[in-house]
């Protein structure tokens, strides 16, 4: 069967409207989605993608200006299309499922009734027909219990069943086209592989052309036949998926590619992207800086000892309702969970969300009080601590966080954040020295000092984290899905970093991440985690490659694999 | 948009900083004594002896005005000051305190909230004698638990974010995260709050002179006047219309400044 | 069947709530009597006619003020309940000029309530819809006047027009319905209208934020995406979104607008219970002051707690927790 284009970008050019003049935002990108296919756009924060996806459903915010080019569907420009047009056109042929599942339903009406009406918006059918097309629609959705949820409100159900019910009416009235914008981002591992696989079955029994749009290059490799890669608003390249993860063109997609975790061998320095002088963009391995004398003298990790970090039997409930007429049930977010670290180690955490193990995290530096179990710090049991002695212990651990944009007090220069361990625990001694050097240890310039957190980006920001982390010489790092919100290129400058780190600051990681890849990377040993407890613990490679426990195997199929096909 | 921008935020500065001077140098300026009757020129139009008329004792009604702003402005900006101490006090513990404490202060501060305003003030200064101290103090214990709400739901919201967990993480004490983490960050909407307050205030004052149980005459207010007037409507309708323009401009004023002051600090509004 | 029983737990606790509420209102009523300077028998005797030492505890004795604190507590609390509120100063039942003023307060906060929701909520959306345009500006400066206006201040000035100038409408005064049905209505324009207008705005300015609150949503932009039209958009899903937040706004206003009543009821002449009120504080007729502040607090409980149901009906977040 021939394909037939059935979406076409031509030369599409966007910019925003700011208050000095017009910044380009998409450049003159050219994007065919012929049906039956999909095509995977990928591209990291800030490469138009998204405005993309707007401009084809013409739902282009009011600052955004198109400069030029054309969005065609079925004959129609759909950038000068009239509001009429573009109504008859979207949910019937073009149909778009968006990042946040929950966000993107009405929360005052039911599923079911919003279901219904998208049928009744396009079709004439009758109330009663549409209520048994949309139970249909949510069985080939594969929901659990498709009577329920048509009677539930969005909060009620979970974000995989929210996505789902999106995915019923994206497909409700059998489209040509679905644009999918990060539809997975928001979802588990586990779940994302079985929207992932949904949206393929979709694909191939409706027929209907996706344009996926996405960050994550191991979605891309799952599912799309096709795949684009946008950087900074600039078409790279695009070709086959074998093609591109085969044989990459560009050199940012080669970059793009080599940064991944899974792409290198684990502990070893990820290739980052770099700009030379004539500004073109290359994927290279940095040597780690220069070492500093005090660290060159310290010998490798001494032969197990005492671990830094021992957890015995750690327990934390809550009390919680199931619904406001249920008595409170013992909830346990951390279940007797033991685990060892042994100094200048690093041990990954992995697990899904809601699995206990950012309480576990809390637990172990006492932010969040233990019902039982002991906390052994270098031979001192922590869960015995009173408040004050508790409270000085807290210099030998630090904590870095997921959102650098969160973490940091956006009222304190960079130079009082650094610096805010050294005035709690040494009252501001030699402050201005510590954090310089703290500052050149991250890799960021000492004029950061004046500046305030919203000055940097992303990465930047975890660098600032970073260094405060580093501020009075802890001994212990936990790492809460530290990189996880980061662009994959720059997770690879930040994981760089802080293996750089863990030989110069002599550091032991506690390394917690929802990404299987990552963790392999800089992981000695790896604890899974399932409801509260610890299902599977045992040095990195005999998890990975000999995974016992069936819930390890699960979270282990769910990781797309770039495996050989890119041959690293 | 910067809010200097706008013409009508100017022009309530430019009001907001005319009111205080005069407030200031009122009585400097004044043409009259405000006290003074003369009983040959009552409920007089304006002329050239008394520019804006005279009232029913023949006293100088631009005068009054000028002096009549003064405990307008004593009580507005002392209430607002008690209010604004004790109500984010008492907001900090509701959010940050000890869970009990939090929930009892908060409790409180709702009983409180279910009382208007001014039937409080009207208890309160029904009863004991009324001038500028009591009225501050009332006006100002009034107001505590609306800025307890605001500074609670922002604390709240501040805590939420991990950089008062990193301040904990790192072992920060109570007061050093009170100091650095959350006063710095729910200062924007108290100070939104606190030009709010300080228009309600004004409302709640002249409220209560013009029912008679503010400001005691002879001693002019703004809103003892316009109560005055209204029994004279048919006399000397522009004795009414005087007082109450100073009243309604100056709180259009503030609350159009607390207005610019809102979206520009609420960083959600500025993008736009 | 499950939400109901839900929301019949919601019920019963909100009322818990109001119950306890209006417990410590009334013991906070009672302690009026003890914390406020001079003397009740003083100044139910006159302090000018000089009384007798036995005049006064002959009189301190009939009011049971010679009783113990908590024995006098528990029998004005008992009465209370009944509806006995005392009688007062001047020797008639204090639940008599209650029931006599409170329904023209009713009357009148209804009315104003009416001409508020009526102008403000349609303004409001009038506003979000034409949002940085020319009406949108016009009338958010329009409600930025009208919340800074103070009550007497506009009613003093719709005095002046449109019953001093034009002639339209009486300026004051309350006549009874059974006396002259059409007065009646015409001296309820202009305090109805007076209270409204400044409700009004501030309806009217949480109407537009609500609104454009609900249009930033995420959702919106998908109901558009599945080729909705913009009326069902707006009319159906932002309107009913933005409903849970305009309906708790209107329940809070209607602090400020018992407040209100205090200062248009004195303008107006109104005989409502804040007239009440501000005569027995002027007077320092204790026990009426009393009734009438349990009474104006009840009622305002009573208003929150409707608010507080209507809003767990319209938010099916809140009806139907997560199962």
């Amino acid at each position: 069967m021939p394909a037939q284009e059935m979406l076409s970008i031509a030369n599409l050019s966007v910019a925003f409207r700011t208050e000095s003049g017009l910044r380009p935002v998409i450049n003159d990108v050219s994007l065919a989605l012929a049906s039956g296919e999909i095509l995977g756009l990928v591209g990291e924060s800030g490469s138009g993608k998204t405005l993309m996806s707007l401009a084809a459903m013409g739902l282009l915010p009011h600052n955004a200006v198109v400069t030029g080019g054309r969005v065609t569907f079925a004959g129609q420009d759909l950038l000068t299309a009239s509001p009429a047009t573009l109504r008859a056109l979207r949910g019937k042929r073009i149909s778009m499922i968006f990042q946040d599942p929950m966000a993107s339903l009405d929360p005052v009406f039911t599923c079911g009734d919003q279901i219904i009406e998208a049928i009744r918006l396009h079709e004439r059918v009758s109330a009663s027909q549409a209520r048994a097309r949309a139970l249909e629609l949510l069985e080939t959705v594969h929901i659990a219990d498709p009577a329920r949820c048509m009677r539930a409100y969005p909060h009620e159900l979970s974000g995989g069943q929210c996505q789902r019910v999106m995915i019923a009416m994206a497909v409700a009235c059998k489209p040509d086209v679905i644009i999918a914008d990060e539809p997975t981002t928001a979802l588990d591992v586990t779940v994302q592989k079985q929207v992932l696989l949904l949206l393929r079955s979709l694909n191939r029994e409706i027929g209907a052309a996706i344009l996926l749009i996405t960050h994550d290059l191991g979605v891309i490799y799952e599912v799309a036949d096709r795949v684009a890669v946008i950087y900074k608003g600039d078409l790279m390249e695009q070709g086959s998926t074998a093609d591109i993860f085969a044989t990459p063109q560009s050199p940012y997609t080669r970059a793009l590619i080599a940064s991944m975790p899974a792409m290198s061998a684990p502990g070893t320095r990820l290739p980052v992207i770099t700009r030379d002088e004539s500004g073109e963009l290359r994927s290279q391995v940095l040597p780690a800086p220069v070492v500093t004398a005090t660290s060159a003298e310290r010998a490798a990790p001494p032969p197990q000892a005492e671990p830094l970090l021992r957890l015995e039997k750690l327990t934390k409930s809550y009390r919680i309702r199931d619904s406001i007429f249920s008595a409170p049930r013992e909830f346990r977010a951390v279940n007797e969970v033991s685990l060892a670290i042994p100094a200048r180690t690093t041990l990954g955490l992995v697990g899904e969300s809601g699995c206990g193990k950012s309480t576990l995290s809390r637990l172990v530096m006492r932010l969040i009080e233990p019902d039982s179990g002991d906390i052994m710090f270098d031979g001192q049991n922590l869960a015995r601590l009173d408040h004050e002695e508790m409270r000085a212990a807290r210099r030998d651990f630090s904590l870095v966080f997921q959102n650098p944009y969160g973490s940091l007090n956006p009222r304190q220069t960079v130079a009082d954040l650094v610096a805010a361990p050294i005035d709690i625990h040494e009252a501001g001694s030699n402050r201005a020295a510590t954090v310089a050097r703290l500052l050149d240890a991250v890799g960021l310039p000492r004029t950061a000092m004046t500046k305030y957190p919203h000055e940097f980006s992303g990465g930047q920001r975890q660098r600032i984290v970073i260094a405060r982390a580093l501020a009075v010489r802890p001994r212990l790092l936990i790492c809460d899905e530290a990189v996880s919100a980061l662009d994959v290129s720059v997770q690879a400058q930040v994981l760089n970093l802080l293996q750089d780190l863990q030989t110069e600051f002599d550091l032991t990681y506690l390394f917690i991440s929802h990404d299987m890849s990552v963790v392999r990377h800089v992981s000695d040993s790896i604890a899974v985690m399932q409801k509260g407890r610890i299902v599977e613990y045992g040095p990195a490679g005999e998890v990975f490659d000999n995974p016992q426990n069936p819930y390890t195997k699960t979270l282990l199929s769910a990781v797309p694999h770039i495996g050989a096909a890119a041959g690293g | 948009m910067r809010m200097s921008r706008r013409p009508g935020v100017l022009a309530s500065a430019a009001i907001v900083v005319l009111v205080i001077l005069v407030a200031l140098i009122g009585p400097l300026i004044a043409p009259h004594n405000p006290l003074l009757i003369n009983q040959n020129a009552v409920n007089q139009g304006s002329s050239a002896t008394y520019l804006l008329g005279t009232d029913e004792f023949g006293r100088d009604i631009l005068s009054r005005l000028l002096y009549g702003i003064r405990p307008t402005i004593a009580v507005a900006a002392l209430s607002t000051l008690i209010a604004a101490i004790g109500g984010t006090a008492l907001g900090i513990v509701g959010a940050y305190g000890r869970p009990a404490i939090a929930a009892f202060v908060m409790r409180v501060v709702d009983i409180m909230l279910s009382f208007p305003p001014i039937l409080l003030a009207l208890l309160a200064v029904g009863f004991w004698q009324s001038g500028i101290a009591s009225l501050s103090v009332v006006i100002g214990l009034i107001f505590i638990p609306h800025f307890a709400r605001v500074a609670q739901s922002a604390t709240l919201q501040v805590i939420r974010q991990e950089y008062v967990e990193a301040e904990h993480a790192m072992g920060a004490r109570a007061m050093r995260v009170v100091g650095r983490a959350i006063l710095p960050n729910i200062l924007s909407p108290l100070v939104v709050q606190a030009t709010l307050t300080i228009a309600a205030a004004i409302l709640l004052e002249s409220g209560l002179s013009f029912l008679g149980l503010g400001i005691i005459p002879p001693d002019p207010s703004w809103g003892q006047m316009i109560g005055t007037a209204r029994g004279y409507l048919n006399q000397n309708p522009m004795y009414v219309v005087w007082p109450s323009l100073c009243l309604a401009l100056t709180v259009l004023a503030i609350n159009i400044l607390g207005d610019a002051l809102r979206d520009h600090l609420d960083p959600r509004l500025r993008q736009e | 069947m499950q939400t109901l029983t839900a929301f019949a737990i919601v019920l019963g606790q909100k009322l818990v709530t109001a119950l306890i509420q209006l417990w410590v209102i009334a013991t906070l009523v009672f302690s009026i009597m003890y914390v406020m300077p001079g003397d009740p028998v003083l100044l139910l005797l006159g302090a000018e006619s000089n009384p007798t030492p036995e005049a006064i505890a002959t009189t301190r004795h009939q009011l049971g003020l010679d009783q113990p604190v908590l024995t006098q507590y528990l029998k004005w609390l008992g009465n209370a309940l009944h509806g006995d509120l005392g009688t007062s100063l001047n020797g008639y039942p204090v639940a008599d000029y209650i029931q006599a003023s409170m329904p023209k307060t009713i009357e009148l906060a209804v009315a104003a309530i009416l001409v508020a929701a009526l102008l403000g909520i349609p303004l409001g959306i009038a506003a979000a819809l034409n949002r940085g345009r020319f009406l949108d500006g016009f009338l958010t400066s329009l409600s930025t006047v009208g919340i800074s206006v103070p009550v007497y201040i506009l009613g003093s000035l719709l005095i002046l027009v449109f019953s001093l100038q034009l002639g339209w409408l009486p300026s004051s005064g309350y006549t009874d319905m059974s006396r002259n049905v059409g007065l009646h209505y015409q001296k309820l324009v202009l305090p109805a209208v007076t209270l409204g207008l400044g409700l009004a705005a501030s309806i009217a300015r949480m109407t537009r934020s609500s609104m454009l609150e609900i249009l930033g949503r995420d959702f919106v932009r998908s109901l558009h995406a599945r080729g909705m039209r913009e009326r069902r958009v707006i009319w159906l899903h932002v309107l009913r979104n933005a409903a849970i937040p305009i309906v708790t706004i209107i329940g809070l206003q209607l602090g400020n607008l018992m407040g209100g009543t205090v200062l248009v009821e004195a303008l107006f002449n109104w005989p409502g219970i804040s007239t009440l009120l501000v005569t027995a504080v002027s007077n320092r007729n204790y026990p009426l002051v009393q009734g009438s502040i349990l009474t104006i607090a009840a009622l305002f409980i009573v208003i929150n707690l409707c608010v507080d149901l209507l809003y767990s009906l319209l938010d099916p977040r809140i009806r139907r927790r997560r199962a």
